[in-house]
C-alpha cells in the first residue's frame, strides 16, 4: 500500500506543479501598454486597439508583395510612400492629401494635371517634401518597372517652383480615371541610394515617413505598435490625430476577433462580420453594425474561343441555368446581391452606374431549353445529351476554386441545372493556381471551358470593364498578362470603353458606360453571379469619431478619416 | 555488433533517409495541381518583371539544375528566400521556432504525464469507475475539434470569467520591468492554448498507456508476484510498467519531435505565432521555398529522434543491434 501513496504523491506533485502555473498565470497582470512614465499628473496615453487578420509583410511600400490590406494601415499612417490625393470620406469627390491643391488642363489633347504641394510638409528625418520629390517618385517607379499603368500614361513633370510641378500625360484622361496610377512620393534622400527597391527592406529606426504616426515596434508575428508624432504638418489641417498609440494586432480567425470584440479587446471587426455571427454581434449594445455594398463581384466566365462556349445560344442557355437569387439566399444567407446582366455590382449600381433596362436572364429553365432548340440544338446520338446544332458534342467543365465552398457549391447548382435542359455540363473543384495556369497561360491559348472566380475592384467608376472586356487586354493577345480571359472581341465596344477612359465629363463618361455595359449583357462573355454585401462592426460606447460612410467600412486599412478623428467618447 | 558500429551504421541510414525526403519533398512540390509559380507570376506582371523573377528564383534553369543547387544550399545552410516577405527563409523559421518549442514541448510533456499515470492506473483497475470514466472523457476530448475547443476555451475562460487573453503569445505594447515579467506574461497568453492541446492530446497517451499494461497485466509474472503478496504499487509500476516501457518511450520520443512542427490548428485559433501559424500562412500564400525549408526542418528533427530512439533500444536490448 506503500507504493500506491508512492503514485499519488506522483500525481499529487503534477497537480500542485500545474495549479501553480495557472495560479501565477492567473495572477499576472499585464503592464499596461501605456504604462505612464511621465509626472504623475500626466493624463496615461490613449490607445486604439485593432485585429489584423495576418501580420504586415514588409516596410517598404515598393515591395510588391506588400500589397495587402494589413500593410496599408501602416502605410497610410506612416506614410513611407505619401499620396498627392485620396477620396472624401463620402467618396464624393477628392480631396488634398499632400496636395493642397490642383488644376487640371488639356495642351494638344493631353491631360496636364498641374500639382501645388502643401508648405511645411516634413519626412520624419527633418527633411522638407519638395516638388524634387515628387518629380523623383514619378520617375523612379518607372525607371525600376514597377508601375507598368503609369509608364503607359505618363510622358513628363516639369518642376515650376519648389511646390509646384506640372505632370504630362500622354493622352486624354479624366482624374477618376488616372488617381488611382499616380505614384505616391517617396522620400527621394532614402531611394535615391536604393538599387534594387523591390528587395530593399529599411530598419525601424531608419524608417522615413511622413504620416501622422511612426513605427515604434515590429513584433514580428503578433503585433504593429504606433505612435502619434510630437508635431506633424497635417494637424493644423486635419486637427488630428487625437490617439496617442495605435496597436495592430494579429488575430487570424474571424471568431477570435468578434470574441476581442465582444470582450472589448479591440474597438473594431476590420474585417466583414460572417453572416452567420450578425445575430451574436447585433446583441452587443455597445456594438454598431452597419452594411456596405462590396464594389467587388463574382462571376462566371465563358472560354469564346472554344465551342461550344463561342455561341452565344449555349451561353444563353447557361445565364438561364444560373440561380444568383437561390445562390444569395442559401448560400450567402442573404448577405449579398444577385448581378444584373451586365458585370456592375450593387456598388456601381448605388452610384448610377447601371445601365437602364438591359436584358434579364432571371433562373428559367423552360427558358434555357426554348433558347437552345431555336438555336438547333438536339440529341442526335441519342445519348441523352444535346449536340450542338452543326452536331459536335458537348462536354464542358466549369472551373471553381476549391478554396471556397460557395463558389464550389455555386458551380455545382449551375451544373446540375445546366444537365437538366440537357447540356453535359460537370464542376470540378481545383486548387486555385490550376485554374490560373488554365485562364492565364503565357503562351498558347487558353485551355478552360467556363470557371467562376472574382474581381476585387477599386475604381470609383467602372473603368475596370476596358480592363476585363478589351481586345487589347485578351489574354492570347498580351501572353498572359491581360484580364480579358473570355477573350471577347468586340469592335464596336472597345470603340465605346476607350472614349468612356478619355472622357473627361462625368455625364457623358456615364451614358459611354451604359452603352458598353449593352454590349456585355447581350454578348454573354461572362454570367455576373454576385457581390458581396459587407458588415463592419465597431465599438461605439467607447470610442467615438468614427468615419462611417466610408465604403471599406469604418475600421477600414484605408479610412484615414477615422484614424485622424477618432478618439475615446465621453 | 559493438554499440559504436551499431551508431555508424544506423547515422548512415538516416542521412540516407534524410536525402530521400529532401529529394521526395523537391519532386513533390513540382508535381502539385496548378504551377508552384503561379502565385509569384501575377497575371497583371510584365514580361521582363516575370524574367527577373524567374531569375531570381532559378526558376529558368532546368529541373536537375535546379535540384542540384537545392541540395547544394541545403547543405550550406541556405533554404532560399521566401516568395512572399523575401526574407531568409531560415531566418523565418527561427523567428518563430521558440514560440512553437514554449507552447508545444509543455503541452506534450503535460499529456504524456497525465496520460501514462491515468492509463496505468485505469488498466489496474480495468471495467471499474475510474477506468470507464477516465476512457470517456478523454475520448470525448480527443473528439472534439480543436477549433470548437479553443472557441469554447477563449470564450469562457477569456471573455466570461476575464482570466486569459484571446490571442497572441504576449499583451500588445507591455513594457516588463523583469524577465520574470516577461515569462509570465507568455505562460499567461499561453495557458488555453496548451489546456487546448493537452486535453485533446491526453487520450492517445492515456489509450496508449492502457492497452500496453492490459497486455502486461495479464502476464504469468504478474500472477506470480500477486501470489508472493507484493504490494500493488510494486506490481503495477516496478513489474507491469516496466514491461509496457518500450512502446510509451517510443511515443514520448516522437511526441517531443513532433513538437517541431507546431499544431497548426490550436496555432491559428489561438493566434500563436508558431512554425504551424508559419506553415499555415506558407499554405494559403502557395509559398513553396518556405514550405520546403519548414518541410526540411521537420524531416531532419524527426530523424535524428528516430536515430537516438534505435540507439537507446540497441542499448537497452542488445538483441535489436544484431
Amino acid at each position: 500500500m506503500r507504493r500506491i501513496g508512492v503514485s499519488k504523491g506522483i500525481v499529487a506533485a503534477i497537480i500542485i506543479i500545474i495549479a501553480i502555473i495557472i495560479a501565477a498565470a492567473l495572477s499576472y497582470k499585464p503592464t499596461a501598454p501605456s504604462k505612464p512614465t511621465a509626472p504623475p499628473k500626466k493624463k496615461p496615453p490613449v490607445t486604439l486597439t485593432l485585429p489584423m487578420k495576418s501580420d504586415i509583410v514588409a516596410l517598404n511600400p515598393l515591395n510588391p508583395n506588400t500589397n495587402t490590406v494589413w500593410n496599408v494601415y501602416v502605410f497610410w499612417l506612416v506614410d513611407p510612400s505619401l499620396p498627392l490625393i485620396t477620396l472624401k470620406s463620402d467618396w464624393s469627390d477628392f480631396t488634398g492629401w499632400a496636395a493642397k491643391s490642383w488644376e487640371i488642363s488639356a495642351e494638344n489633347g493631353r491631360t496636364v494635371f498641374t500639382v501645388h504641394l502643401r508648405q511645411g510638409m516634413k519626412w520624419s528625418d527633418g527633411k522638407p517634401i519638395t516638388a524634387d520629390d515628387l518629380i523623383f517618385s514619378l520617375n523612379y517607379v518607372i525607371e525600376k518597372d514597377l508601375a507598368p499603368t503609369w509608364k503607359e500614361m505618363f510622358d513628363k513633370a516639369v518642376k515650376v517652383d519648389d511646390l509646384t510641378v506640372k505632370i504630362y500625360l500622354k493622352d486624354q484622361y479624366p482624374l477618376a480615371y488616372f488617381w488611382s496610377y499616380i505614384p505616391s512620393i517617396i522620400p527621394k534622400q532614402v531611394y535615391e541610394n536604393v538599387k534594387d527597391p523591390v528587395h530593399w527592406e529599411p530598419k525601424i529606426s531608419e524608417y522615413v515617413g511622413a504620416g501622422p504616426y511612426k513605427l515604434v515596434k515590429w513584433v514580428k508575428g503578433q503585433y504593429v505598435e504606433l505612435e502619434k508624432k510630437d508635431s506633424w504638418w497635417g494637424t493644423s489641417i486635419w486637427n488630428g490625430p487625437l490617439v496617442d498609440k495605435i496597436i495592430l494586432r494579429v488575430i487570424k480567425t474571424d471568431d477570435a476577433i468578434l470574441l476581442a470584440l465582444k470582450k472589448k479587446d479591440v474597438a473594431a471587426d476590420t474585417w466583414y462580420v460572417p453572416p452567420t455571427s450578425l445575430v451574436m454581434v447585433n446583441s452587443l449594445p455597445y456594438i454598431k453594425v452597419i452594411t456596405k455594398a462590396d464594389p467587388g463581384f463574382y462571376y462566371l466566365a465563358f472560354n469564346l474561343r472554344k465551342k461550344p462556349m463561342s455561341d452565344l445560344a449555349f451561353r444563353k442557355a447557361i445565364a438561364y441555368c444560373t440561380p444568383k437569387e437561390e445562390i444569395v439566399k442559401t448560400l450567402l444567407l442573404g448577405q449579398a446581391y444577385p448581378m444584373p446582366a451586365a458585370p456592375i455590382s450593387e456598388f456601381y449600381a448605388e452610384h448610377g452606374y447601371l445601365a437602364p433596362n438591359l436584358p434579364k436572364y432571371e433562373f428559367n429553365l423552360t427558358k434555357a431549353k426554348e433558347v437552345l432548340e431555336e438555336a438547333g440544338y438536339k440529341d442526335v446520338n441519342g445519348d441523352g445529351w444535346l449536340e450542338m446544332p452543326d452536331g459536335s458534342p458537348i462536354k464542358v467543365t466549369i472551373l471553381t476554386p476549391s478554396y471556397d465552398p460557395i463558389r464550389v457549391r455555386a458551380g455545382e447548382m449551375i451544373a446540375a441545372n445546366a444537365k437538366k435542359v440537357g447540356l453535359n455540363v460537370e464542376s470540378r473543384a481545383v486548387d486555385f493556381n490550376t485554374i490560373v495556369e488554365d485562364v492565364w497561360p503565357s503562351s498558347g491559348e487558353p485551355t478552360f471551358d467556363m470557371y467562376i472566380l472574382g474581381w476585387g475592384v477599386t475604381d470609383l467608376e467602372p473603368f475596370y470593364l476596358r480592363d476585363f472586356f478589351h481586345s487589347s487586354q485578351d489574354v492570347v493577345v498580351t501572353h498572359g498578362m491581360g484580364l480579358n480571359s473570355p477573350g471577347y472581341n468586340n469592335s464596336k465596344f472597345d470603340e465605346v470603353i476607350d472614349a468612356a477612359v478619355k472622357t473627361i465629363d462625368k455625364n457623358k463618361r456615364k451614358q459611354l458606360f451604359y452603352e458598353a455595359e449593352k454590349y456585355l449583357a447581350g454578348d454573354l462573355p461572362y454570367v455576373p453571379l454576385y457581390s458581396r454585401a459587407a458588415n463592419y462592426a465597431y465599438n461605439i460606447e467607447d470610442w467615438a469619431g468614427w468615419c462611417a460612410e466610408w465604403q471599406n467600412g469604418p475600421a477600414s486599412w484605408d479610412n484615414i478619416w477615422t484614424f485622424l478623428h477618432i478618439h475615446k467618447a465621453t | 555488433m559493438g554499440l559504436a558500429r551499431y551508431a555508424i551504421k544506423r547515422a548512415v541510414h538516416s542521412l540516407a533517409l534524410v536525402f530521400f525526403v529532401v529529394s521526395l519533398d523537391f519532386v513533390l512540390f513540382r508535381c502539385m495541381p496548378g504551377n508552384p509559380i503561379a502565385r509569384l507570376l501575377d497575371p497583371r506582371m510584365k514580361p521582363e518583371m516575370k524574367a527577373y523573377l524567374m531569375h531570381l528564383f532559378g526558376l529558368d534553369r532546368p529541373l536537375w539544375e535546379q535540384y542540384l543547387l537545392y541540395i547544394k544550399n541545403l547543405m550550406t545552410g541556405n533554404m532560399g528566400y521566401s516568395f512572399i516577405t523575401l526574407r531568409p527563409v531560415s531566418e523565418m523559421i527561427m523567428d518563430r521556432l521558440p514560440w512553437t518549442l514554449a507552447l508545444m514541448v509543455p503541452s506534450v510533456v503535460f499529456s504524456l504525464i497525465i496520460g501514462t499515470l491515468i492509463g496505468v492506473y485505469a488498466s489496474w483497475r480495468r471495467g471499474g469507475l475510474v477506468d470507464v470514466t477516465t476512457t470517456i472523457v478523454t475520448m470525448v476530448f480527443y473528439a472534439m475539434p480543436v477549433f470548437w475547443l479553443g472557441g469554447l476555451l477563449m470564450l469562457y475562460f477569456a471573455v466570461y470569467l476575464g482570466w486569459f487573453p484571446i490571442a497572441g503569445a504576449v499583451t500588445p505594447g507591455a513594457t516588463y520591468n523583469s524577465i520574470f515579467d516577461e515569462i509570465t506574461d507568455v505562460v499567461w497568453h499561453a495557458t488555453l492554448p496548451m489546456l487546448a492541446l493537452t486535453l485533446i492530446t491526453v487520450a492517445y497517451n492515456f489509450m496508449l498507456t492502457r492497452d500496453v499494461m492490459l497486455d502486461a497485466v495479464s502476464q504469468d509474472f504478474i500472477l506470480t508476484a500477486k501470489a508472493k503478496g507484493i504490494s500493488e504499487g510494486k506490481i503495477m509500476f516496478k513489474h507491469a510498467f516496466r514491461n509496457a516501457l518500450l512502446p510509451i518511450v517510443t511515443n514520448a520520443v516522437l511526441s517531443l519531435a513532433g513538437t517541431i512542427s507546431g499544431a497548426i490548428l490550436t496555432e491559428t485559433v489561438f493566434s500563436w505565432p508558431g512554425l504551424g501559424t508559419l506553415t499555415y500562412q506558407a499554405i494559403e500564400a502557395q509559398d513553396y521555398p518556405l514550405l520546403q525549408g519548414l518541410f526540411f526542418i521537420y524531416t531532419v528533427v524527426t530523424i535524428i529522434a528516430i536515430y537516438f530512439l534505435d540507439l537507446t533500444y540497441g542499448f537497452i536490448d542488445p538483441r535489436i543491434r544484431r
